[in-house]
């Protein structure tokens, strides 16, 4: 039980350093950040979406197949994901920064509950019966639990560029809507390629001994690399539109 | 006494009990042993063998399969008892060498639930699981496949017990001629191909795509010497 304690704690630091880190001086209240959180992680605990997995590998079969399942169950996590920050959306928030370090709490917090969830299946295994697929072989370790923690991390990649379509005085659009969705999608998706072709090629098995010392890190720097380098972006275009938009303003009254 | 043992009668009871006891000892001792070795192909080169061994015994059939690689010493993979009538699973046990050591895994099916043990170097798991009737054991399926009769397709309930889990099975014949007849098998997501030979039913060739593997049957039976 010792693991499933280290994913509790890491659940509770993680919370009080994002808090400490970028909400000490915001007027948002700790309590909305703390309900927000404990839904993120409690989404998929409590919807059983990976028995998705279970009953379409019981029809379907092979490599294909495989990536059809696993686009299924990214795109049931990125609508969780979408509800969370839409929901999140609707909260006035001083500054655009506040509300993607807001997208980003709840990203975590979905991973967080994944790992959660997944740490649950191993010391009870009999819990598969409301979460599906699992592997009754695993026995917990440190690098389980580290795997766990860095893949958490992939989704508040996911979160954060998705909720930059959110991130516009104009409001989100359409156009913003597929375009960071589709972004969204590619961290989870080379991860969980990666984890198929472990496991439906056996030519490139031989990812299982890189996954966790360099595919893992590598996604998630490129990642966050990318993250910032688009939240940058956004914030430039924000910042144009805010020193614009009053110009305009005076020239249609001024017309 | 002396009366009761004289004459015919005495001589019909010793013929009596004789009778009873080759009866006895025929019933009781293992009626017959199939030894099955397989090539064990990766990629068109031989890596080593796969060797099955059946044995039948009054109303069960005891599987066992070992793995010799390459220069290694010969290992026991698994073994099953299963009924003879039916192919249903009664015990299985496993063994899986890992880097860390090995993992053995039990199964005892009873009615309608199954009780797996794993244990590992890192501890001991165990755990009861609800089981549909039919089911069959994972580690049967190249025993099985070629016994079930299945026309076209037909599913099964297959019990994975390093999973933990039932998955339904999907038995499909694509090919057949007069002296064989090919399966495609799905379990898990996994596909693999199976090649039995119609007259004395038994696994020609098994081709796990998924797993990068084929297992080729050998005309002659390798010689296994124990190693437990």
């Amino acid at each position: 039980m010792n693991y499933l304690w280290y994913i509790a704690t890491t659940i509770l630091i993680a919370f009080l350093l994002f808090v400490v880190l970028f909400f000490r001086k915001s007027k948002f209240t700790k309590k909305k950040l703390l309900l927000y959180y404990l839904l993120s992680i409690a989404l998929p605990l409590v919807i059983p979406y990976r028995w998705v997995e279970k009953i379409l590998f019981d029809y379907l079969a092979g490599l294909p197949s495989a990536l059809f399942i696993s686009l299924v169950l990214i795109l049931i996590e990125w609508a969780l994901l979408f509800f969370l920050i839409m929901k999140a959306n609707q909260e006035m928030l001083d500054a655009p920064e506040e509300k993607l370090f807001l997208f980003l709490l709840l990203g975590l917090g979905f991973g967080l509950g994944k790992a959660l969830r997944d740490t649950l299946l191993v010391y009870f295994h009999s819990l598969s019966v409301f979460y599906g697929y699992s592997q009754f072989a695993n026995f917990p370790s440190f690098f389980y639990i580290l795997q766990k923690i860095m893949e958490a991390q992939i989704e508040v990649i996911s979160a954060g560029l998705l909720g930059l379509a959110f991130l516009s005085p104009a409001g989100y659009t359409f156009h913003h809507l597929v375009s960071y969705s589709l972004l969204s999608f590619i961290p989870k998706g080379l991860i969980t390629l990666a984890q198929v072709l472990i496991q439906f090629v056996p030519s490139l098995s031989f990812l299982a001994s890189v996954y966790l010392i360099s595919l893992l890190p590598l996604t998630l720097i490129i990642g966050f690399g990318l993250l910032w380098y688009l939240y940058r972006r956004r914030l430039y275009q924000i910042i144009q539109e805010d020193e614009t938009s009053p110009h305009e303003e005076n020239f249609k009254e001024g017309a | 006494m002396r009366k009761f043992f004289s004459g015919n009668k005495s001589l019909s009871v010793i013929v009596g009990v004789v009778i009873f006891l080759i009866n006895f000892m025929v019933i009781s001792s293992p009626q017959a042993k199939e030894t099955f070795s397989y090539k064990i192909m990766v990629q068109e080169k031989e890596i080593g063998k796969m060797i099955y061994e059946v044995e039948e015994e009054n109303n069960f059939l005891q599987i066992k399969s070992f793995i010799k690689l390459a220069e290694e010493e010969m290992e026991r993979d698994a073994q099953l008892t299963i009924l003879r009538d039916t192919y249903e699973p009664l015990r299985s046990q496993k063994w899986v060498k890992l880097p860390g050591g090995e993992i053995v895994i039990e199964t005892t099916y009873e009615e309608r639930k199954a009780h797996i043990k794993i244990s590992s170097p890192e501890g001991t798991k165990e755990a009861t699981i609800s089981l549909p009737s039919p089911v069959f054991d994972s580690e049967e399926i190249p025993y099985l496949i070629g016994k079930l009769s299945c026309e076209q397709e037909k599913a099964i309930s297959v019990l994975v017990p390093i999973s933990g889990m039932v998955w339904r099975g999907k038995i499909q014949k694509i090919a057949e001629n007069e002296e064989e007849e090919i399966f495609r098998f799905t379990l898990g997501g996994e596909i693999t191909y199976l090649r039995y030979q119609k007259e004395k039913p038994r696994l020609v060739e098994l081709q796990a795509p998924q797993r990068g593997y084929n297992l080729v049957l050998e005309d002659k039976p390798a010689p296994r010497e124990e190693n437990n």
